[in-house]
């Protein structure tokens, strides 16, 4: 599977009754490649061969790139070196700005605290919390995250 | 120092995964290996019987091109052979082990047969043609949608339950002969509408199977193009990927496996019909003659790339029709061709190691 594999996985149904449409999401495969630096040999090259920071920014892009309404990511970063990770990041700032609601999940709490606008906590299937990242600290998350709250165990 | 350090020793070779796959490399490799095979086959062939190798590869070529009726015989055999792998290909670049290609075939032949026999007299040919087309399509369709069925609403293991299909379909095809049987009594049907010629692919353009070539060329690029540049074909490829990815993507997954083996089973089936119509215009248990499983090996070796096939199942054809040769000019028991095809493709399917992985064997330290 290559890139315009992928960016067709949306879209593949659009156009003519039995051909699949290959020009656009080679167009918007080349696009992609410029605006988020992507490092490959080209948009044919199977996908799999990719470093994880590109392939996170091929998957990333194409769902950027239907203009969704609603983000959802889940460990974008896992596995990825710095740079990529940061990549990630003000990618999901733009979106931010742009007005999309970006539901990102999440472990690492700086990053969580610096990028979002609010944290909901989870812990053993329940919402123990929702602060706004601004004002939380990590230690007030941190206890959410453990079945207790300020005050001591239970 | 050349042997490196005291107890630590570098292993005498080391296999890695190749990141580049040059083309050259893959054709070189792939002639060596056929070469090896045939210098290798030489050296059994001369331990085992004692003849002259030279003599034996040109008795394999002369009983598969030697004459022009040999020519259009091995090229027959290579179509059928052709249009079975190209079926297959569809249900196996989705993933879904089709191994019942046999049964398929001999269903759809069923089919053309008992149109052929029940109708033949009745209806002109062109009703005929159609009605024989339509039934071998449909009677191969059904049996490759049951299997799919089955996986797409129990995820039932598609290899055990098409395989087992092929021998339930070989039985369907006995309970048949014991209706058609022609003379009575000997349980064969004989040439079926020997007189009439009722049913029989007709020449085309003065070739006697020019109606083969025109209906398995067509049906291959079809197929190549269906595959590659239609919606559905990218479906195919993405279940084939990965299940999940293609739910992800909107696919109905079960829908694109029924729709898949429908369209694998009935163009099994429609060899069924060129085998019946257009090659032996007769049915028995063994008319698919284990082209249901060749094909399998077609399919694989071209990487289900339809070009490739071509040239494959020409090769497998070529060596099965010049072994008949060489078993009847030598004496030779039948199975001398299976072995030769054997170690061909032992060498052909090992090479492909060698394509995919290299060795590199320990070498001397430089001096420092």
């Amino acid at each position: 599977m290559d890139m315009v594999d992928n960016m067709m996985i949306r879209s593949y149904r659009k156009g003519g009754f039995f051909w699949a449409d290959r020009r656009t999401p080679r167009t918007l495969a080349e696009s992609i490649i410029g605006t988020l630096e992507i490092v490959t040999p080209g948009v044919s090259t199977p996908v799999g061969k990719l470093s994880g920071g590109n392939v996170q920014k091929v998957l990333l892009g194409r769902e950027i790139a239907s203009a969704p309404n609603v983000l959802m990511v889940a460990y974008p970063v896992r596995g990825l070196d710095i740079n990529s990770a940061y990549t990630i990041y003000s990618l999901l700032n733009v979106q931010k700005i742009r007005g999309v609601a970006v539901l990102c999940v999440g472990e690492d709490l700086d990053v969580l605290l610096a990028l979002c606008d609010r944290i909901m906590v989870l812990c053993g299937g329940r919402v123990t919390g929702i602060v706004d990242a601004s004002t939380a600290t990590k230690e007030q998350i941190g206890l959410m995250m453990t079945h207790t709250e300020k005050g001591g165990a239970r | 120092m050349a042997k490196g350090n005291h107890g630590v020793r570098e292993p005498l070779f080391h296999i890695s995964k190749r990141q580049e796959s040059s083309l050259w490399l893959a054709i070189v490799v792939r002639l060596v290996a056929i070469l090896l095979a045939l210098i290798v086959c030489g050296v059994v062939i001369v331990a085992l019987t004692g003849l002259n190798p030279v003599q034996v590869y040109a008795a394999i070529i002369d009983g598969a091109v030697g004459s022009s009726r040999r020519l259009w015989v091995t090229i027959r055999d290579t179509l059928a052979l052709l249009l079975v792998a190209v079926a297959i290909t569809p249900a196996f670049k989705m993933r879904f082990w089709n191994i019942g290609g046999e049964g398929q075939v001999l269903i759809g032949a069923t089919a053309t047969a008992a149109v052929m026999i029940n109708l033949g007299e009745k209806l002109p040919a062109p009703a005929l043609f159609a009605l024989m087309i339509g039934a071998s399509l449909l009677a191969g369709m059904i049996w490759g949608v049951i299997p799919a069925l089955f996986k797409a609403g129990w995820n039932t293991n598609e290899t055990l339950f098409t395989l087992m299909m092929n021998y339930v379909a070989m039985q369907i095809v006995s309970f048949c002969i014991v209706f058609w049987e022609n003379p009575v009594g000997s349980n064969s049907v004989g040439i079926i509408n020997s007189s009439s010629k009722a049913g029989w692919l007709p020449p085309l353009f003065g070739l006697t199977y020019g109606w083969n070539l025109v209906i398995v060329v067509a049906v291959t690029a079809f197929i190549y193009v269906y595959l590659r540049y239609s919606k559905q074909g990218y479906e195919i490829a993405y279940v084939g990927q990965s299940v999940n990815t293609a739910r992800y993507a909107g696919i109905n997954v079960k829908h694109v496996i029924v729709r898949t083996m429908a369209i694998s089973g009935a163009l099994c089936g429609l060899a069924g019909f060129i085998l019946v119509s257009g090659a032996g215009h007769t049915i028995s248990t063994t008319l698919a003659g284990g082209r249901g499983f060749t094909a399998i090996v077609v399919a694989w070796l071209s990487k289900l790339n339809t070009f490739t096939m071509m040239i494959v199942s020409f090769l497998l054809t070529f060596m099965a029709k010049g072994a008949i040769q060489i078993a009847s000019q030598f004496s030779l028991n039948e199975n001398a061709s299976e072995i030769i095809t054997g170690i061909l493709l032992f060498f052909v399917l090992g090479c492909e190691f060698f394509i995919n992985y290299r060795v590199e064997f320990r070498h001397r330290r430089r001096e420092g």
